[in-house]
């Protein structure tokens, strides 16, 4: 599904240049549940929002769905995120003027469902992530951890067959922390592709694999059993 | 899609409502100064529209050279001439001549109405001005010599109904039998000309020799002249014509006479002397009026832009989410438009509540009878439909497009768009132009005020303090000015009386007199009958000879007495005892100077004191003056009126005071200096709602910054200096464009004025002051919160 070759990616300013990944290679195949973990400042968040066309690299090849997507315009990569990719951030950057129900319903509307599936469909997701009953609140009414069951289900409405989480935990307690990792476990074990990136052990113990970063480059690569 | 735009947009709007008040009360401010400056607008642009083959019509103006006066357009011209014009020159298809006599007074009856604009003219009218009858007959309701059509509203108002008033016999200025043979549909209000009365031109005729002159120019002649005929060569067909038929050189040079077409009288008329057009406006009045109120909306959009950009920053987050799950450009682009338009919209509609509620208070101050009608006024819809779409997308579409181009990482990230803060060059450009429009407009106000206060104060050389004028009832001037000037000196309080051909002393028209040496100069002067007290009624002092005296039983046929403008213009030394000879339409014995009075202001301090020549006459005299010393003044009307009807039983009294006539002399100054000044308050309001949107956003951006530096013990005036310099830069830029343009504009705007204030250095302080105060004031008001907040909110919200 994902195949990464040689990805390099470099910050620039008027005096400093900053080599955030450093020639990147591995695959990730469908169905799969990836953690990325490293100290803060190695790359992990640079390397997810190019897996998540948020960014291009500088250099090197990044095929999404065996498709060359690394060259491609911000229209094409807003294309491919909208039908293929649901995020989920530490922040959960969830939109603070709409309500729970509206919040989830942004990406159909932006892929062009008529209002009626859209309606159908989100009660739906709303129903699955346990937040049916909070539909018409606005997030700074929620607590954090219904906030990102919020965030999750606005990242799985649309179907997506890939799905990125930045930290998804990091804001929360252990107890809401747990709930999103079962979520998301449960998604996962339905067919969909998750990569995350964590600093927490405990939530990489969910993944199957494991991907740790240092300094903008991979130092090592495991299968969940050898690794713990 | 739609509905979910609108929704958000309203949500967003509601929630950051100090942010929409701002833009709402400036754009709806804004909007509704914008609607009124273009109803005005069209409303003079709509002015004799309703005249057929607009094209073609024209009105003569006539270019003198004169002695005294120099050069000088006038839509004055001789009587004979119009019935002349289409059998001598072939292009000109009908001439009409308009003669004005002021208002009559018509009798029903025992029953006496006074009745305005009113014509003495030619069956032709009719077509030429497009005049429709509703009784009558355009070619035979002039058939007799004393006949009258009046118009529909004039019908009812003396007769009740058309048809009671058609074909009635009634008196008119005391002469009995004029016969109403025709009634007219009312004429239009936006019309240079307002006619309400039209009598046949031969009625007056006969008895004034001076209407059958080719010497003596004394009313409008309009033309409308056959098509693909060149207006210049009638002109010059004209001023031949008039040169045939001339009999004396009054002039320095002979005449010309050029054609004034149509879409030109009503605005375009500043230097046109004698003319009788109703509500005339000058164009570069509207231009300057029409150009201010884009400037103030130009304010108005420019806070939008600002404040869209300046809180974008807060909306960055809000942006990325949505690029994140799929949004593109356009989505987001469509959803800050459609924000925009709703602002629009309701600041539109805010903006007509206040229209409507200002209108009456603007009609006065414009004269001008605005309405808003949507119904017969299409353009009115189609503008606002404009202005509704075209504010939301000129305020829309930057910040739009400034914001879609956030990258959803950077913004996600925490990495702020360098060019998203207030650093950008556009919004500092923008304030730098609102300042300095604000600074430029309140410069120019300061000028224009401070010269019309020095108008105000100037000695006009006479003391129009308690004087009041009342008309003399015909038809015998002579004896009932005797009579009134005796009679009113019995009232209690009535100090002087004194009788005259106007209030101001000159009759309005200008003669032309010879002086009776070997020099054969010939000067034009203003003309004025005056009897022996009003000049002392008026105290303008005699500095030279004698005043007109009784026992001089000479005086009435053989003195004039001079003003001193005339004798400099003569350039005599001695003037008293030197002769003018009898010449053109003046058959009266030479004159002797008797006297020189001191000049004073008998028109407007606009132009220039004429020459003046005044004689004694009482078959001239149309008012009788008094000075008097009562602060009743209703009282003193009311025993004033008493009085009139002992002595004239039946008779309207006609009065004026010499203040309210010379107030009507400034009204046009004064009103425009209350809408300049009106709209420079509304663009400075604007530009310092703006600001203080502005600051406070600009505060809310820095709070971190602000606060980092209270922690390492920056003080509450160094922080309100940090945010105030910032603007206190850009105001300084706009102080240096807006003064030389502003200084150049007003010295224009003096140029109107003949006599002027020098622009000093009090008004460019002043102007400079207020606007640094508005910033300052605005800036300090909202820093007061930097100090009172506790840093660790702003430090830890980041």
């Amino acid at each position: 599904m994902i195949k990464a070759e040689k990805l390099t990616k470099v910050f620039r300013t008027d005096e400093v240049e900053t080599t955030a990944l450093n020639e990147v290679s591995f695959e990730i195949n469908k169905g799969e549940f990836v953690a990325i973990m490293g100290p803060s400042g190695c790359g992990k968040s640079t390397l997810l929002n190019i897996l998540g066309l948020l960014d291009n690299p500088s250099k090197g090849k990044y095929y999404f769905l065996e498709k060359e997507v690394s060259k491609s315009t911000e229209r094409q990569r807003a294309n491919l995120r909208k039908e293929n990719i649901g995020f989920v951030f530490q922040n959960f950057n969830l939109i603070d003027e709409l309500t729970v129900f509206e919040n989830v319903e942004l990406p159909l509307i932006y892929l062009g469902m008529p209002a009626k599936d859209r309606r159908k469909r989100v009660d739906e997701v709303l129903e699955q992530m346990q937040i049916a009953h909070r539909r018409k609140h606005f997030p700074l009414q929620l607590s954090g951890g219904q906030q990102q069951r919020v965030a999750v289900a606005r990242a799985v409405v649309a179907k997506p067959s890939l799905i990125l989480a930045d930290e998804p935990t990091g804001n929360l307690d252990s107890a809401h922390g747990e709930e999103v990792m079962n979520l998301l476990n449960d998604l996962n074990a339905n067919g969909t592709t998750i990569i995350m990136v964590t600093h927490s052990q405990r939530d990489a113990e969910y993944a199957q694999r494991l991907i740790r970063l240092f300094d903008g480059q991979i130092i090592n690569e495991n299968i969940k059993k050898n690794l713990l | 899609m739609f509905w979910n735009y609108l929704k958000i947009a309203f949500r967003n709007l509601y929630k950051q409502h100090a942010y929409t008040l701002i833009n709402v009360v400036g754009l709806s401010t804004g909007i509704a100064a914008f609607i009124i400056i273009m109803m005005f607008v069209q409303y003079h642009f709509s002015f004799d529209k309703h005249i057929p083959e607009q094209d073609r019509f024209y009105r003569l103006i006539q270019v003198q050279h004169g002695q005294g006066v120099g050069e000088q357009h006038v839509a004055f011209n001789p009587g004979p001439m119009a019935p002349e014009l289409p059998l001598a020159i072939p292009e000109v298809e009908y001439a009409v001549r308009m003669l004005n006599w002021g208002t009559v007074l018509l009798r029903v009856g025992d029953v006496f109405f006074e009745q305005r604009n009113v014509y003495y003219t030619d069956s032709v009218v009719f077509k030429t001005f497009g005049i429709k009858l509703i009784k009558g007959n355009p070619g035979d309701v002039f058939k007799t010599m004393n006949s009258v059509v009046l118009s529909k509203s004039a019908a009812e108002k003396t007769f009740g109904s058309v048809d009671a008033a058609y074909g009635q016999t009634i008196e008119l200025n005391h002469e009995k039998d004029y016969l109403i043979s025709g009634i007219m549909e009312d004429q239009p209000l936006n019309a240079h000309l307002q006619i309400e009365m039209l009598v046949a031109y031969q009625s007056m005729e006969r008895k004034n020799a001076f209407l059958r002159s080719w010497n003596s120019n004394s009313m409008p002649v309009y033309v409308r002249l056959r098509p693909n005929a060149d207006a210049t060569i009638v002109g010059e067909k004209i001023t031949q014509l008039l040169e045939d038929h001339k009999e004396y050189d009054f002039f320095t040079q002979s005449p010309k006479i050029y054609l004034q077409p149509l879409n030109q009288i009503h605005s375009k008329s500043r230097i046109v002397k004698f003319q009788l057009n109703h509500a005339p406006v000058d164009f570069s009045l509207l231009i300057a009026i029409l150009i201010t109120a884009i400037i103030i909306i130009a304010i108005a959009c420019i806070n939008f832009i600002n404040l869209a950009i300046a809180r974008s920053v807060k909306r960055a987050k809000e942006v990325g989410v949505r690029k994140t799950l799929g949004a593109s450009r356009l989505n987001l682009v469509y959803h800050f438009i459609g924000e925009s338009l709703i602002i629009t919209f309701v600041s539109v509609v805010l903006a007509l509540i206040y229209v409507e509620i200002s209108l009456p208070e603007f009609n006065q101050i414009l004269q001008s009878e605005l309405r808003l009608s949507f119904f017969t006024n299409p353009l009115l819809n189609i503008g606002l439909f404009g202005i509704w779409i075209g504010i939301s997308l000129l305020s829309g579409f930057y910040p739009a497009f400034y914001m879609s181009r956030y990258q959803a990482v950077e913004v996600l990230k925490g990495i702020r768009d360098s060019g998203s803060r207030f650093g950008g060059w556009l919004s500092k450009a923008l304030v730098v132009f609102q300042f300095a429009v604000a600074i430029g407009l309140t410069f120019i106000v300061l000028v224009t005020n401070k010269q019309i206060m020095y108008i105000a104060n100037k000695d006009l050389g006479y003391n129009y303090k308690n004087v009041i004028a009342l008309r003399i009832p015909g038809p015998d001037n002579q004896k009932n000015s005797q009579l009134l000037k005796q009679e009113l000196k019995q009232i209690n309080g009535v100090m002087a009386t004194a009788a005259v051909s106007d209030i101001n002393g000159v009759a309005g028209s200008q003669t032309t007199i010879w002086v009776d040496d070997t020099t054969d100069i010939k000067m034009m002067t203003r003309m004025g009958y005056v009897d022996e007290d009003f000049f002392d009624l008026m105290e303008i002092p005699v500095v030279l000879g004698r005043n007109f005296d009784k026992t001089f039983k000479t005086d009435e046929l053989e003195a004039v007495i001079l003003n001193q403008a005339a004798v400099e213009a003569l350039d005599w030394e001695d003037p008293i005892g030197k002769r003018f000879k009898p010449f053109g339409a003046d058959t009266l014995p030479k004159r002797t100077v008797i006297g020189v009075i001191s000049d004073y202001h008998y028109y407007s301090i606009h132009s220039r004191i004429e020459p003046a020549a005044f004689y004694l006459r009482p078959d001239g005299y149309n008012m009788v003056c008094i000075r008097h010393n009562r602060s009743d003044i209703e009282t003193f009307k009311t025993d004033l009126e008493t009085k009139w009807q002992e002595l004239f039983p039946g008779n309207p009294l006609q009065l004026v005071t010499a203040e309210e006539r010379l107030e009507r002399e400034y009204r046009g100054d004064r009103n425009s200096l209350k809408l300049f000044t009106l709209f420079t308050v509304l663009a400075l309001l604007i530009s310092a709602l703006g600001l203080y949107g502005l600051t406070a956003l600009r505060i809310e951006q820095r709070s971190r910054e602000i606060a980092i530096r209270k922690v390492l013990g920056g003080n509450m005036v160094q922080m309100i200096l940090l945010v105030a310099k910032e603007f206190l830069v850009l105001v300084g830029i706009a102080i240096l464009i807006a003064l030389p343009v502003a200084w150049l504009f007003s010295l224009q705007l003096l140029d109107r004025f003949a006599y002027t204030i020098t622009i000093s250095l009090l008004e460019v302080i002043s102007a400079i002051g207020i606007a640094l105060l508005i910033a300052l004031i605005t800036i300090i008001f909202h820093s007061g919160r930097i100090v009172t907040n506790n840093p660790v909110n702003a430090l830890k919200t980041d």
